[in-house]
């Protein structure tokens, strides 16, 4: 059975929830099972959060969260956010995704993981994604993990979930186009 | 049965979310609720539905649980079909008519989202349900979002039968099941019409015909009354299995089974008994088991009041081994499955290697590899 783990980390307020149940439904709508996790605290704007997406041929059976040494990919979408990432914990190969500009030295020595980032700030407010000050880039980083998966579930569906969650319109819209430029614009980082 | 995507109903709903969408099928008259978390989004999806017209019902908002329970029993005494939902603190509260309602058998139909009691933590444990074991309330516990669907649409149909007439609880995991989005097989509601058929009661408060409910009762009166509610229970062994096969017939989901056995029962080295979706993580831990040359099964009774006992006995002669995995403790005592299943073995003069562990208290996670780990521990 193929079982895709996928954590994504953000701050209360940056839409990282939703990412995953948006992720999770594009999987239901490319014929996969799914569940999306949300691990539920003391949340409020602004404190780390993290959710989990399962994406599988077959029904999944375990409910606990995703155990970081089988994850398929991390999504990061606040670059502070990527130390809290168990590094001797994750396989080699892991797909790591940073919304960021410049990433943490650190990572560089970090050469058996593959690690990809992309300016979701800057792709996002392009689109208008801004609400309350707050920069929304969970659907841009999720047009970005397909890209970076290798289309594992396809662009089409993210779309259709995002449709169906936003309903049509001016913020589908941008989403939308958020979504494609960050497909376009992602790339792997050379070791 | 494993869930399909073939189905175009399939769609990808909380458990809370499929609590609601089973009780907007199952048409109850009557809702009076007050939210709590993780249960929450029952009631707010379910007066949104109410106040869409989605839901012909009449939605009482109340001040708390215990007039939650209150306006329940109120309107199912009347004669109707009801509804209500909660967690945790907020059953203690509804604590005294919890009793109430188990013990002058009142068909209410109400969901716990597991979650842990005092002090403050708002993750899944068994605790809340547990404490209620004994009150008079049929519980099921539910291990995937489908089966919390599924169950609850049968649980109208337990409480309702008159030969049950008594309220069921419908326990699913706080967050694990409440707050994660899976697929569910949403039915029609033809299909669910021709499952459940409109409320019947058995007795109503009817002012041409008065009678009293619930006042001052003598010993022989509460004597007549307790033996009446364990031969309710004894009906209930025998029609849940019923009424849980002919959903299986309708449906293609669940079984007639009390208990869900998964692996190979007649060639196993140990059996790991547990409720709720611990039981459905254990089915995951068999192959980790395997890869290290350990033949497991999986015994996870449905149903915990009536409690199985012959069916788990049945399984339990089979097995040379048992692990039993509690999320709630009965403190002085142990685990409250293990101590059930310890008295079946007693009563059935059988020895078996026993074994149990108490898990996953208080939101704390547990993996199909913990189960393992802990199975290996006492191979």
């Amino acid at each position: 059975m193929t079982l895709t783990e996928v954590r994504i980390l953000s701050r209360g307020g940056q839409g990282g929830v939703t990412a995953a149940k948006l992720l999770a439904s594009a999987g239901h709508l490319s014929g996969k099972f799914v569940q999306a996790i949300p691990k539920y605290g003391a949340e409020r704007k602004g404190a780390p959060i993290f959710a989990d997406v399962r994406i599988s041929d077959e029904h999944v059976k375990t409910h606990a969260p995703v155990i970081p040494g089988n994850t398929h990919s991390w999504i990061v979408l606040e670059p502070s956010l990527v130390d809290t990432i168990p590094f001797d914990e994750i396989k080699p190969g892991t797909l790591v995704i940073i919304n960021s500009q410049d990433l943490p030295s650190f990572l560089k020595e970090k050469s058996k993981l593959k690690i990809g980032k992309v300016d979701a700030v800057e792709i996002a407010t392009e689109c208008g994604l801004i609400k309350s000050g707050t920069v929304m880039v969970s659907t841009t980083m999720l047009g970005a993990w397909i890209k970076a998966s290798g289309d594992l579930v396809s662009i089409d569906s993210l779309i259709k979930a995002v449709e169906h969650q936003f309903g049509k319109g001016a913020l589908t819209e941008a989403n939308i186009r958020s979504i494609k430029l960050a497909y376009d614009k992602f790339e792997f980082i050379k070791n | 049965m494993v869930q399909t995507l073939e189905d175009t109903n399939v769609t990808l709903l909380t458990g809370n979310e499929a609590v609601a969408n089973a009780v907007r099928l199952a048409k109850p008259q009557v809702i009076a609720a007050y939210p709590i978390t993780p249960q929450t989004k029952i009631v707010e999806t379910l007066s949104g539905m109410v106040a869409s017209g989605e839901l012909d019902c009449e939605y009482i908002n109340v001040e708390s649980e215990h007039s939650a329970m209150g306006a329940a029993i109120g309107a199912s005494l009347a004669g109707v079909r009801t509804f209500t939902a909660t967690s945790s603190h907020g059953l203690l509260y509804m604590g005294e008519l919890v009793w109430w309602a188990g013990l002058t058998r009142i068909p209410i139909v109400m969901p716990v989202v597991n979650r842990s009691l005092n002090p403050w933590n708002i993750w899944p444990d068994h605790q809340d349900s547990m404490s209620f074991r004994d009150a008079g309330w049929i519980q099921l516990y539910a291990k995937n979002n489908q089966e919390v669907l599924d169950l609850t649409l049968c649980a109208f149909k337990i409480a309702e039968h008159h030969k049950i007439w008594m309220p069921v609880m419908v326990c699913l995991d706080g967050f694990i099941l409440s707050h994660t989005s899976a697929q569910v097989n949403i039915p029609t509601q033809e299909q669910v019409d021709d499952f459940l058929p409109p409320f019947k009661p058995l007795a109503m408060l009817d002012s041409d015909n008065p009678f009293a409910h619930g006042s001052l009762t003598d010993s022989k009166g509460i004597w007549e009354q307790r033996m009446s509610l364990i031969d309710g229970f004894n009906n209930a062994r025998v029609i849940i299995p019923q009424i849980l096969r002919e959903f299986a017939n309708k449906f293609g989901r669940l079984s007639g089974d009390m208990i869900e056995v998964t692996g190979n029962l007649d060639d196993s080295d140990v059996g790991i008994i547990a409720l709720g979706t611990l039981g459905e993580e254990a089915e995951n831990s068999l192959a980790v088991l395997a890869e290290r040359g350990i033949r497991a099964i999986t015994i996870r009774p449905r149903i915990f009041r009536p409690f199985p006992k012959k069916e788990l006995i049945a399984c339990l002669k089979k097995i040379p081994k048992v692990l039993i995995i509690d999320r709630a403790v009965s403190f002085g005592n142990a685990g409250q499955i293990a101590i059930e299943v310890q008295s079946e073995l007693f009563a059935n003069k059988m020895e078996i290697d026993l074994h149990q562990k108490i898990m996953g208290l208080g939101g704390m996670d547990v993996t199909y590899v913990d189960i393992a780990d802990e199975v290996e521990k006492i191979m």
